[in-house]
């Protein structure tokens, strides 16, 4: 048993190559409402839509840009629940996740 | 978070029925969620629990003694289903439903092997030099194979335990050796016999001691939260919250901020707000404060276009003001207190800015030990983000340079920036990363709906106090037929100063929607009664009626959410106090009654 190859559970970070592609796999599993906004919560799955995750960036107190900010490629949610049909391929495992859940 | 709310207590003589509610409704309820009496999802009528809780993360409340604590959560999956999730060898046989749960629910399940090789596990995510502890209520099958171990971390064993004929709840700590996915929950005994129990309730939580049990199924779930003022200890009942983010990758830690003519040392000893000890300290360097960004602080740049909600624990060292906000001395908004212990005036002291900036709101809580939670609201063009800091005196209310002593001293603990939202929710403690708090969710569907609940007529008592406003209706509860949205009774919070509004639907149209008459604002009590029938559905709210509604298509229901409409959207953030049904259309004067 102490030797068993184990499958690490799948989630909850996952990457989708933009808006466009991980908003329709929302809708396709079913987390948007009727006005297309995610459905964040259920007694089945939460659901942490992050977007675009900024890295760095310097700015002034004008708000003026003095080190533009990079971005981390794709669009990126949290999601806990049973998995919905085909995101295994979207699953990412961050060493430091930007954001997880409590 | 509620502040300042005072309750207000019914009087009327006890009229036998058990309850000073039932006994001004005239008749005992067939449902009566006391939340905040009991602590509980218990239903007094019938000393059932009906309801079913889940949040997907964990989160914290207040205790009675004012202490922030952290609710139980069960990381194993399908804590009550062995025959799924769950990884067996061939020689395991698990057979599900096989006798009565220590809840009372025929949910146990036998475990049976042979030969010499049984265990029962889950890969679970553990992180190195981290305490969890293994748990479970095992009983003995009768088969003479009662021994067992619990295990974690794929390599750590306990010792060899023995299940009798009554449930016992087993439990097995230890520390993980490295991060990452391992095995963990029974197997064997030491001297590899054979597994033959009735197991239940599976649970593994991040603690060095085991807590109260929590049903998981598809995902981990965290214990409802039964909420307190942190001043007075009085119990607020079943705290329901969206989910939200706090943006500070260190809420605790303050030694990666910015600090801005000062130090951070810590104090390991002082009691901090989760009745533990150590926080760090934000102490004044001697002379005029200056440089960029300037001020007598710390900060953590950040910028937003948004609604802004910055919070933290605050408490007097040797210095007494303390403003909290969002940016710099270019641009800003801030919100200056007086933290000086024992103080009875209001602690607030104002609110102002730099540059370009809105303030929008402000307030405090006090907490046990000297300890205050501040926060502020507010947008700004400043980069600067989250700063907490101390000012020259009470009536400067932005952030300014200033001479300091070097003596000056506060502490800070559990900093939190909310984005684009526009009222602060309960403590999300970070270590490294942003962390996101999952929403509450509760129901009661089946039978244990329907054994309390009338088609043809009823009553729903409720009484909470919203905790701000998120810009949306805020359902407090949708009585529907699956998740759809055609067949509905609820009640919800609108925005701003609108009423509370409740609500019949059928087949899609507006039956009935009655609002209270400007008796529903924020942070304060509001107590509502919704009586339904078809020929007479009403609502009163803190005794004000509103209009009634002569006939109503009564709609054909079958769950209850609370905290959420049925189809998951509209969250609500409050503390439910109670929630009671009545299975028959009470009166007008009774409706006033109870909701006085």
């Amino acid at each position: 048993m102490e030797e068993e190859l184990l499958t690490p559970p799948i989630g909850p970070f996952f990457r989708f190559a933009d808006a466009a592609v991980g908003m329709a796999a929302l809708d396709d599993a079913g987390l948007l409402d009727d006005d297309q906004n995610p459905i964040t919560a259920s007694h089945y799955h939460a659901l942490d839509v992050i977007g675009t995750i900024p890295r760095g960036g310097e700015w002034d107190e004008e708000g003026n840009v003095i080190t533009e900010p990079t971005v981390l490629d794709g669009w990126h949610v949290n999601y806990v629940g049973e998995l919905p049909a085909g995101w295994e391929q979207y699953a990412v495992t961050p060493e430091q996740p930007y954001r997880v859940f409590a | 978070m509620k502040l300042g709310v005072t309750k207000a207590s019914a009087s009327s003589s006890y009229n036998g029925l058990g309850d000073q509610l039932y006994d001004l409704g005239g008749a005992r309820p067939t449902l009566d969620l006391n939340f905040s009496s009991n602590e509980s999802l218990v239903d007094s009528v019938t000393g059932k629990t009906l309801v079913d809780h889940t949040r997907q993360s964990s989160a914290t409340y207040v205790d009675g003694d004012g202490v922030i604590r952290t609710a139980v959560t069960n990381l194993f999956l399908q804590s009550e289903d062995f025959s799924t999730t769950w990884t067996k060898p061939i020689s395991v046989t698990i057979t599900v439903n096989q006798t009565t749960a220590p809840d009372g629910s025929l949910t146990a399940d036998l475990i049976e092997g042979t030969g010499n090789n049984n265990f029962v596990n889950q890969p679970i995510s553990l992180v190195s030099g981290t305490t969890y502890t293994i748990s479970a209520y095992i009983k003995s099958a009768g088969l003479s194979k009662d021994t067992f171990r619990l295990f974690g971390d794929s390599i750590q064993f306990s010792d060899n335990f023995t299940a009798t004929s009554s449930w016992q709840r087993f439990e097995f700590t230890f520390t993980a050796t490295a991060t990452g996915t391992r095995n963990g929950f029974v197997t064997r005994d030491s001297s590899d016999n054979p597994l033959g129990i009735y197991i239940w309730g599976a649970q593994l939580e991040q603690s060095s001691t085991v807590g109260q049990y929590v049903k998981t199924t598809t995902a981990i779930n965290s214990a409802p939260r039964f909420d307190h003022d942190p001043t007075t200890g009085e119990s607020l009942g079943l705290l329901v919250e969206e989910s939200r983010t706090n943006l500070l990758t260190y809420s605790e830690d303050l030694s990666g901020y910015t600090k801005n003519s000062i130090t951070t040392p810590l104090d390991s000893s002082v009691i901090n707000p989760t009745g533990s000890t150590g926080s760090y300290k934000i102490l004044a360097d001697s002379g005029l404060s200056g440089g960029d960004p300037g001020g007598i602080r710390i900060n953590q740049s950040a910028s937003s276009a948004n609604s802004i909600v910055v919070s933290a624990f605050v408490k007097k060292s040797t210095y007494r003001y303390v403003y909290i906000g969002f940016g710099g001395l270019g641009n800003s908004f801030a919100a200056l207190f007086d933290i000086e212990p024992g103080l009875t005036s209001n602690r607030l002291l104002g609110q102002g800015g730099n540059g370009t900036y809105t303030n929008i709101d402000a307030g405090y809580q006090n907490f046990s030990n000297d300890w205050i939670r501040i926060w502020a609201v507010g947008t700004t063009s400043g980069t600067n983000g989250p700063t907490v800091g101390m000012s020259p005196d009470s009536t400067t209310f932005a952030i300014t340079n200033w001479t300091a002593a070097g003596t000056e001293e506060i502490y800070a603990w559990g900093l939190q920036y909310e984005d684009n939202v526009s009222f602060p929710t309960s403590y999300i403690p970070t270590e490294g990363s942003t962390v996101t708090r999952a929403a509450d969710v509760a129901s009661i569907t089946g039978t244990n709906f329907s054994s309390w609940y009338n088609d043809s007529e009823g009553t729903v008592f409720s009484d909470f106090v919203v905790n701000g406003d998120n810009g949306s209706n805020q359902f407090i509860y949708d009585i529907a037929e699956g998740s759809a949205i055609a067949e509905e009774i609820f009640a919800f919070k609108g925005t701003s100063t609108d009423d509370t509004t409740h609500t019949v639907r059928s087949n899609s149209n507006i039956e009935a929607n009655i609002a209270s008459d400007n008796q529903s604002n924020f942070n304060a009590q509001i107590k509502s009664a919704f009586a339904v029938s078809a020929t007479s559905t009403i609502a009163a709210v803190n005794r004000s009626l509103g209009t009634l509604a002569e006939s109503v298509t009564m709609p054909t229901v079958d769950n209850l959410r609370i905290g959420q409409r049925s189809n998951s959207t509209f969250q609500g953030n409050f503390s439910l106090s109670r929630f009671t049904y009545w299975p028959t259309r009470l009166s007008n004067d009774t409706l006033q009654t109870i909701t006085t």
